[in-house]
């Protein structure tokens, strides 16, 4: 009940910046701005560009404010964040796949042990493979952790079609994962023996 | 194992039961999807600048405003000062600038005329937006709950997440109000302005269809003035301080840029609300603006939701911690609307009226928000008479609220509400020719004792007593069913249909 309250609040808010009182869109802004940017820097690797797509995101978002309707504003802003990710592959990497640049090597990310990172490279492996449209809802569900209406809004396409992708997806994965992540065990444990 | 690997657990089985085979496998594979996505800190100074650039472009694009608002389009400048002097003189004409001294049958301030029995159509009908909680009222309302669970009514949510039924308990006898709806009229009207501006420049404004004058804002000359932008579509006045240059730079920086990001603004800065009230009071005294019509005015403390429990004690941050409770740096003095000697709430409980806000730092005003005639229609509509009905409303908090049905994993939270008092709730429509205010009958139960480290995220149960909008409620809100195991399907809704993303 508390977070849906909050949302009628939410929207109050926006109520107000459309009626005029702009400044309140740093509500907006300060409630937002950590997981937008969050979904950008896990898409981009790149702390610099995740901050220029984070103001170009938030600038439009103000711009675009006054026609906003009705429905989930984190959708709207997260469908404006997409486009801006988008728009940013096509204008400076068009050859490059935006799933290819995440490299878990050299990422910030907190050191893992071994096993850990065998199975993470596994993983990133198989998205990286996965058809593009499919990764996208497996990446809002579990990184995003967006609600499937939500997805279905920022993809444009139905709820009952993202939830059968995810579906269909994580239960092919099971199967190619299973065989991997063994196979990482048996590395683990000579690794661990040898060295 | 966490609550969203559970909720997307129950998500899978729902779709293919027999993959509970495999749930140890699956929460490995799923929790490392999850830790495949890069850890992002934002940094604190970049997320600083970037809320001082928004407020910047946000100055700028009010200044830029005001001069495309009526001019620019036109390209009239050399005729803009005597089209400029016309139209002020309409503006001071019909609006004794902001002064509203309206006259009429239901006291000082107010002015209702009477219309036919339900003139205003069906208020449960038609594409419409409520005001506090801009959803569309159809079936397809969800809830959140955590971060994580999105369901309707029909939908089972995990319950090994926290599931919390809150049941919010008034004893007493009802006593139901018998009231009129009314609808403000947006009677700014604006055709002599047109007609002001019709020659300037030398274009035939005759040849445009249905041409008219949706805003016009007035600035001051001079440093730090004021502008007013008057609304004709939503008829009402809008009164916002415009920063220049001439400023001093820490003031406004203190003022407008880094307290609401880094929390320098302390208790101890924050004027009492006897001060900020009195500052409100002051400057609408100064500007001639009218408090007829208006009640006691009241400092809105709901910036202090997401940082202390309802009992007032501190959040924790993290364990033990408690959170550094922030203060914006503009906080709003609400002049709640006084109509036929009800108060006017917004859908949350919230007082609706017109808003003064004042800056912490400085003391200074920096807007003022609904200025606005209070001129309504009124109209009669069949109200709700049936108690026990009503009360089913209120013990769920409110006419679209969702409270989970009692069941194992599911904790009931009773919160007590104090006697009701009759009012207006604020339901703001959506139709195609614009916004449409009615002032719903209804009945605000104040809360009055929540449990010790329960923090809820209103201050009143509002429930509308217009009988249509009740028993459209049997399709809203209500219950929600919570089982072990998820249902086959969610309703499939219709996402994206009317979002904003649609507009981009």
């Amino acid at each position: 009940m508390s977070a849906h309250t909050y949302r009628m609040d939410e929207q109050a808010i926006i109520a107000d910046c459309q009626a005029g009182r702009m400044d309140r869109f740093g509500e907006l802004y300060d409630e937002y701005v950590e997981r937008i940017y969050a979904f950008i820097f896990s898409r981009t690797r790149h702390r610099e560009t995740a901050q220029d797509l984070t103001s170009t995101t938030w600038l439009k978002a103000m711009d675009r404010l006054p026609s906003f309707k009705r429905g989930s504003f984190q959708a709207w802003l997260y469908t404006i964040a997409r486009h801006a990710v988008i728009d940013y592959y096509r204008t400076n990497r068009p050859a490059e796949d935006l799933a290819a640049r995440i490299d878990l090597a050299s990422s910030d990310q907190v050191e893992h042990q071994v096993a850990d990172r065998l199975s993470l490279q596994k993983v990133q492996t198989w998205l990286d493979q996965l058809p593009s449209d499919r990764r996208e809802i497996i990446q809002l569900r579990l990184w995003d952790q967006l609600p499937f209406r939500e997805i279905a809004t920022i993809t444009g396409k139905s709820e009952a079609s993202c939830k059968m992708t995810f579906s269909r997806t994580i239960r092919e994965m099971r199967g190619q994962i299973l065989i991997s992540l063994m196979t990482g065990l048996i590395i683990t444990l000579a690794y661990v023996t040898f060295y | 194992m966490s609550p969203f690997t559970k909720q997307i657990l129950a998500e899978l089985y729902a779709d293919d039961p027999s993959l509970q085979a495999q749930e140890a496998e699956l929460i490995r594979m799923i929790e490392t999807v999850i830790a495949t996505r890069l850890a992002a800190q934002l940094n604190i100074a970049f997320r600083h600048s970037l809320r001082s650039q928004i407020l910047r472009a946000v100055s700028d694009r009010a200044e830029k405003k005001k001069l495309t608002n009526v001019f620019m389009p036109m390209r009239i400048w050399k005729y803009a000062a005597p089209a400029a002097v016309i139209a002020i003189a309409v503006l001071v004409w019909q609006f004794d600038v902001i002064k509203f001294t309206p006259s009429g049958p239901s006291g000082a301030g107010v002015t209702i005329s009477r219309v036919g029995a339900e003139a205003f159509g069906n208020l449960s009908g038609g594409e419409r937006q409520s005001f506090a909680s801009g959803q569309s009222l159809t079936k397809t309302t969800a809830l959140v709950i955590g971060e994580d669970a999105v369901a309707s009514r029909t939908t089972v949510i995990d319950p090994s997440s926290e599931v919390k039924r809150y049941e919010f308990v008034y004893t007493n006898v009802l006593t139901l109000p018998n009231l009129p709806v009314l609808r403000r009229q947006s009677n700014l009207a604006r055709s002599s302005l047109t007609s002001a501006l019709a020659n300037a420049g030398g274009l035939n404004l005759e040849s445009f269809t249905n041409l008219q004058v949706d805003a016009v804002t007035l600035t001051e000359n001079r440093e730090d003035g004021y502008s007013l932008t008057y609304n004709f579509q939503e008829g009402t006045v809008y009164l916002n301080r415009q920063f220049g240059a001439g400023i001093e730079t820490s003031v406004r920086e203190t003022s407008l840029l880094a307290p609401d990001s880094i929390g320098q603004i302390r208790a101890t800065d924050v004027p009492s609300d006897a001060e900020l009230i009195s500052i409100a009071n002051s400057f609408l005294a100064d500007h001639g603006i009218s408090r007829k019509g208006l009640g006691r005015p009241v400092v809105r403390k709901d910036y202090l939701f997401n940082q202390t429990t309802t009992t007032g004690e501190k959040l924790m941050a993290v364990e033990d911690q408690p959170v550094d409770l922030y203060y914006p740096s503009d906080l709003t003095v609400v002049y709640p609307w006084d109509v036929n000697g009800q108060t006017v709430v917004d859908e949350s409980g919230y007082a609706y009226g017109l808003n003064v806000i004042v800056n912490v730092v400085t003391n200074q005003v920096t807007s003022v928000s609904n200025i606005t005639p209070l001129t309504f229609q009124s109209s009669d509509y069949a109200l709700e008479t049936d108690s026990e009905k009503t009360m089913a409303v209120v013990s769920r908090g409110g006419l679209y609220n969702y409270q989970p049905e009692p069941a194992e994993g599911v904790s009931t939270v009773q919160i007590t509400l104090g006697a009701p008092e009759s009012g207006y709730v604020l339901i703001r429509y959506q139709l195609g020719d614009g916004t449409h205010d009615y002032l719903v009958p209804a009945l605000i139960f104040p809360i009055a004792k929540v449990p010790a480290g329960e923090t809820l995220y209103q201050t009143a149960v509002v429930v509308p007593l217009v009988k249509e909008l009740l028993d459209q409620a049997g399709g809203l809100g209500g219950e929600l069913e919570v089982k072990p195991l998820p249902a086959e399907t969610l309703p499939s809704g219709e996402p994206g249909s009317g979002d904003g993303a649609a507009n981009q």
